[in-house]
């Protein structure tokens, strides 16, 4: 018969129960007991609520675990940072120690620590922030360490997971990134051997300690029985990370005695009576009447706070719903200024990127700039990188492959208050980094209630031309578009990326910022004669290349670098087509300014966009439908894009699945035929 | 001095374009300052074009034409810029590319701007305010660029006009072999067929969203639109703006006619007065205060909205067989009836003796045309641009007076015509000398001044219509309501 994990649990609770006698027993750890025993009146009276359907949504206790966030709170010193999962309220206690805020926080009124944003599974404070994700937040915290590092502080990042989260490849890309940085990073993995009704044996393979092993992380096990071992274990990882800046993985075996949320709890009630005997917080409770006492008055005080709790009114929604993007006024008036011709000193736009960022790192002292493959002398696969880690280390340095990983990396340098670019080698490789970007980044502002700012800035090379095939040619924009308080950029060859970027110096929301690969090797673009290029006023700018002495008869409406690509035919679309182009390039994806395209298709009435990806609930949809909610303006459109299939290296191939002149042409045409 | 550019200003809300009427002066000839140069003409009005300083004409204007506003019809180049381009003495075909120094056309030709190699790429922002921007018309004057062309040795090149070699699509090259038209007649850039057919008067509006379906403009193309039918005489000028006008009111609006009696009405004239009978200033009179209280009547439509308006000037139409004219009355809700007869007395002569301007010409709000000087019994009026109401009156032995009042649906709807024909029926009968809704003594029951007292003291407003103490209804002046 299959062994079962949680008599492993038995046999460290059956021997470590002298270890509860000896830690509560002596007057010193009383902080520490009391801290537990609030963790247990808090919870208790939470879930009780929970019950009766006060609640709004749903609670993750860890009544049983409470040491765990108990202990903690003797070894933090200002300047620590703690990051917890969805079973945190323990952690916030030990941490912040603000438990009413916590209670207001979960009954969802405006006082609490999110204003009832979050509620269970989504805290912050100053040193604290949780997310439902599972590991999620443990990059954000290697982020947050390196941070504390390279400051030169003694400072510590502590991580709670759960062992049912070992599944998830962040845990491993962080200790790998906890190693090579030497970063002061300790993961505590509660191990209470179910993932939610999952039994351990079905999830977890091997020894949960030996895991750390293979990254050269110090590992250490400890459970919340023999607490004086515990409290040993957890010093002697705060300290290896305090004084000498190693990380620690620390296996904490211990039991939740309530079901994961409520009600979905498959466990045998005769396991459960087993460890509620042995567990330290009811002993307490139980046998010294100090603290039988002392929780009394914890129950007392944490109804009083739930009853006023549940007085306090909510946060007004009005509150909630403002975001961190760029966004221009409806029907703002578009002032264009014509750009320039590029000089002699014009370069291939991987250099002026290069330069920019480069500039950007000298300027900004706090700035970092983190990617794969970017050490010096290779200096990044696309060269964009290059001088960097010679000229910034610390704060320029290369990766392992871990998209996901090194995203939560720079989220974390972005809550420190610094700004970091985060280099993804190919834009295919975006999808890595989502849960980062989609749960992490776009979510802080609103989810801790604009106490967190997430400045990151994504830098990644979309397109294809170049015959790298399925993986490394596409273009993800419509992917990427639609996450929340995200702004995301498309830059392009047409204009010097100087004009491009100065947006992101004023964000304060993530940025994905698209560079094109094709467009790396381009200088920037030399209009046709008769054609000029002006950008207008806003922040993103949008860019236009218009006829000089001519009247537009259609708009043609591209980014990145496709819009390059169109632009070199734009003659050929005039003359094959029989009508007059202006091209509409916006820089800024996500949000919008319509201004400038509606100003153009209100004057053509005919719009084709072209765009590399496909179409289906692409950006030039999102274009269409917000300009046909636009009162007043008639158009035709018609949207040439990349086929719905992955992009073939073969050279016919390829520029079979991607938009053509011809195809360009072959829109306008129809346009035309349509008005007809 | 540089060269300067003839740009054809937008006169009138209407259009969207002019007729060249007159070309005065053929292209490469001298001109002196303020010449006469073109004639243009619009819905409303002609217009003159002068020389803005000496210098030689260019152009490619032919009578007939239509021009878009905005956009450069013509050039004056000043003489010694010319005179110094030794290549070509008269740039008839103005060619500026030809007349720029060599070392800017090589290289880059889009260094419109001149001294490319000024301009470095790395500042950021800097690099708008660093260097001059002459591109086209939308560039924005900033005190940077202001400076940049500062220095004269370079003025002459950054600012010369750059009419370019027009480019035509395939399309647009094949209409003109096939109908054996030079390139030459085309002075701006990017030429498609739709401008070819436009210049062969096959479409007014070369850049409309909607062009007219293909098919027919082949058809067209192939009937040879030179060739008149024969019988058919072509229409003038004035006629085909009229037309347009009409077109693109009556024609784009969503058109209806409401009509109402108002029966045997007869107001008294002082003898030679020029209305000769009519109550066309007693409508306008009235019609125009009412707007105040319809403001949607006074409002218009355009581009999906509706657009109300802070004043009220009355369209008195005007046809003497020849042309018609809307005059627009400012401010006519605030006139006395008496102003408000001889603004229109005054209107009349001088449209007699053709000095109406455009701006009187187009900036009615709603528009009164009267035909009461005719037997009829029923108009159909038909909305001119950027108006929602047309009034029109008519008479007849047997009918009487009849106010009809077209409206665009658009922007208003029947019921709240027919509340405002009701009012301005009521108001204009009580004008009336001889209806039995009236009392029968045309003075106020208590001074016992006259209605025409009442009306041609200046500012008076006519009698009043109360219940008197014995719930007779009875005529009192505003001197006498006041003293109330």
């Amino acid at each position: 018969m299959l062994r079962r994990a949680v008599d492993s649990g038995r046999e460290l609770a059956e021997r470590g129960l002298s270890g509860v006698h000896r830690f509560l027993s002596s007057p010193q750890n009383r902080a520490e007991v009391a801290c537990a025993l609030r963790i247990r009146s808090v919870e208790n009276a939470l879930y009780d609520l929970f019950g009766k359907g006060k609640l709004h949504g749903t609670i993750h206790t860890c009544i049983g675990q409470e040491f765990s966030g108990a202990m903690l709170a003797k070894y933090l010193r200002p300047g620590d940072f703690v990051t917890s999962n969805h079973r945190c309220h323990g952690h916030f206690i030990g941490a912040t120690g603000d438990w009413r805020a916590l209670i207001d926080e979960l009954v969802g009124n405006r006082d609490g620590v999110c204003a009832g944003i979050g509620s269970s599974q989504h805290l912050w404070a100053n040193n604290f922030i949780s997310n439902g994700q599972q590991g999620g937040l443990l990059p954000v915290a290697a982020g947050v360490a390196l941070d504390r590092k390279v400051r030169g502080r003694s400072d510590v990042v502590v991580s709670y997971l759960g062992e049912g989260t070992l599944g998830e490849g962040i845990v491993y890309e962080t200790l790998n990134l906890d190693s090579l940085w030497g970063l002061p990073h300790v993961v505590i993995c509660e191990n209470n051997f179910y993932s939610q009704s999952t039994a351990q044996e079905r999830a977890v393979s091997g020894l949960i300690a030996d895991r750390a092993a293979g990254f050269s992380v110090a590992a250490a096990t400890a459970d919340t029985w023999d607490l004086p071992a515990f409290d040993l274990a957890i010093c002697n990882a705060m300290e290896r990370a305090r004084s000498e800046s190693r990380p620690t993985f620390l296996v904490l075996t211990t039991y939740r005695l309530n079901p994961h949320s409520k009600g979905d709890d498959n466990r045998d009630k005769t396991e459960l009576a087993w460890f509620g005997e042995r567990d330290p917080a009811s002993i307490a409770v139980r046998d010294y009447p100090e603290y039988t006492a002392l929780y009394k008055e914890f129950v007392e005080e944490a109804a009083e706070v739930v009853a006023l709790a549940l007085e306090k009114p909510p946060l007004a929604p009005e509150h909630y719903f403002v975001d961190q993007l760029p966004r221009s006024k409806p029907a703002e008036a578009v002032s264009w200024t014509a750009v320039p011709a590029p000089g002699e000193k014009d370069q291939r736009i991987a250099q002026q990127l290069n330069a920019f960022y480069t500039e950007w790192m000298a300027k900004d002292e706090s700035s970092f700039f983190i990617g794969e493959d970017i050490e010096d002398p290779y200096g990044g696969a696309f060269k964009i990188a290059k001088g960097l880690t010679t000229a910034f280390a610390p704060r320029a340095r290369t990766t392992p492959i871990s998209e996901a990983a090194i995203t939560g990396v720079g989220i974390g340098l972005a809550i420190s208050g610094r700004r970091a670019f985060v280099e993804i080698m190919f834009g295919d490789f975006i999808t890595y980094a989502f849960d980062q970007i989609v749960n992490n980044a776009s979510k802080m502002f609103h989810m801790y209630n604009q106490n967190l700012a997430c400045p990151v800035i994504v830098r990644t090379p979309m397109g294809g031309r170049r015959g790298y095939g399925p993986t490394h040619s596409q273009s993800l924009e419509r992917f990427l578009v639609g996450i929340d308080n995200c702004c995301t950029l498309s830059l392009n060859s047409l204009v010097d990326v100087a004009l491009q970027l100065p947006v992101i110096e004023g964000l304060r929301c993530p940025v994905i910022l698209l560079e094109n690969k094709s467009d790396y090797t381009n200088r920037t673009f030399v209009a046709p004669d008769g054609f000029m290029v002006a950008v207008d006023g806003s922040l993103p700018p949008t860019l236009c290349i218009s006829p000089e002495h001519a009247s537009p008869t259609v708009t043609i409406l591209s980014y990145g670098g496709m819009a390059r690509f169109v632009a070199n035919g734009l003659l050929e679309i005039f003359e094959r087509s029989d009508a007059v182009p202006e091209m509409i390039v916006p820089v800024g994806l996500s949000p919008l300014n319509l201004n400038p395209i509606a100003q153009s298709v209100g004057r053509t009435g005919r719009l084709v966009i072209v765009e590399e990806g496909a179409s289906f609930a692409s950006v030039g949809a999102e274009i269409i439908a917000q300009l046909q909610e636009r009162q007043g303006l008639s158009f035709s459109v018609v949207r040439v894009s990349g086929k719905a299939a992955p992009i073939p290296s073969a050279p016919t191939l390829e520029a079979a699945a991607l938009p053509s002149i011809d195809d360009v042409c072959a829109a306008v045409e129809s346009l035309l035929e349509r008005s007809a | 001095m540089s060269t300067a550019e003839i740009i054809l200003e937008r006169e009138t809300a209407n259009d969207e374009s002019a007729l060249i009427v007159s070309v005065l002066v053929q292209s490469g000839s001298a001109v002196e300052e303020d010449q006469l140069l073109f004639e243009t003409e619009n819905s409303k009005a002609t217009q003159e074009v002068r020389a803005p300083h000496a210098g030689i004409l260019t152009h490619s204007l032919q009578v007939g034409q239509t021009v878009e506003f905005g956009i450069p019809i013509a050039h004056v180049v000043p003489v010694g810029e010319v005179s110094s381009t030794p290549s070509k003495s008269v740039p008839v075909a103005a060619r500026p590319a030809a007349s720029r120094p060599e070392s800017e056309r090589s290289g880059q030709s889009y260094a419109g701007a001149g001294n490319g190699s000024a301009a470095s790429h790395t500042g950021g922002e800097n690099l708008l305010a660093r260097e001059g921007i002459t591109r086209n018309g939308r560039v924005e004057t900033s005190a940077a660029t202001s400076n940049f062309h500062g220095a004269p040795q370079e003025l002459a090149v950054n600012s010369s006009p750059r009419l370019p070699e027009p480019r035509f699509s395939r399309a647009a090259a094949a209409l003109l072999d096939e109908h054996g038209l030079s390139r030459t007649v085309f002075n701006a850039d990017f030429v498609t067929t739709a401008d070819v057919r436009a210049h062969l008067g096959l479409s007014a509006a070369p850049h409309a969203p909607l062009a007219p379906p293909r098919e027919q403009l082949r058809a067209g193309l192939d009937a040879n639109p030179k060739a008149a039918l024969p019988g058919g005489r072509a229409i003038p000028g004035r006629k085909r703006a009229e037309i347009e006008s009409l077109s693109k009111g009556a024609g784009e609006s969503m058109l209806s006619v409401l009509g109402i009696s108002l029966g045997p009405l007869s107001v008294d004239r002082e003898p030679g007065d020029f209305l000769n009978g009519r109550i066309t200033d007693l409508v306008l009179y009235e019609s125009a205060r009412l707007m105040r209280k319809f403001p949607r009547l006074n409002a218009y439509f355009a581009e999906g909205q509706i657009f109300t308006r802070e004043f009220v000037h009355a369209g008195l139409a005007i046809d003497s067989g020849e042309r018609l004219v809307v005059y627009g009355i400012e401010n006519a809700d605030q006139l006395s009836l008496r102003d408000l007869s001889e603004t229109m007395a005054d209107a009349v002569g001088r449209y007699m003796d053709d000095q109406l301007t455009a701006a009187e010409m187009t900036r009615a709000t709603y528009t009164v045309t009267d035909l009461s000087g005719d037997e009829l019994d029923f108009v159909f009026p038909l909305l001119p641009r950027g108006q929602t109401l047309i009034l029109g009156v008519t008479h007849s032995a047997q009918g009487g007076y009849r106010l009809f009042a077209g409206f665009d649906h658009r922007v208003t709807e029947g019921r709240e015509v027919g509340i405002f024909l009701g009012e301005l029926r009521e108001r204009l009968l009580s004008f009336a000398s001889t209806t039995a809704t009236v009392s029968p003594s045309k003075n106020c029951e208590y001074c016992d001044r006259s209605v025409r007292e009442a009306v041609v003291r200046g500012n008076e407003k006519g009698l009043l219509k109360v219940v008197g103490l014995d719930g007779r209804e009875v005529l009192c002046c505003a001197s006498c309501w006041n003293g109330w």
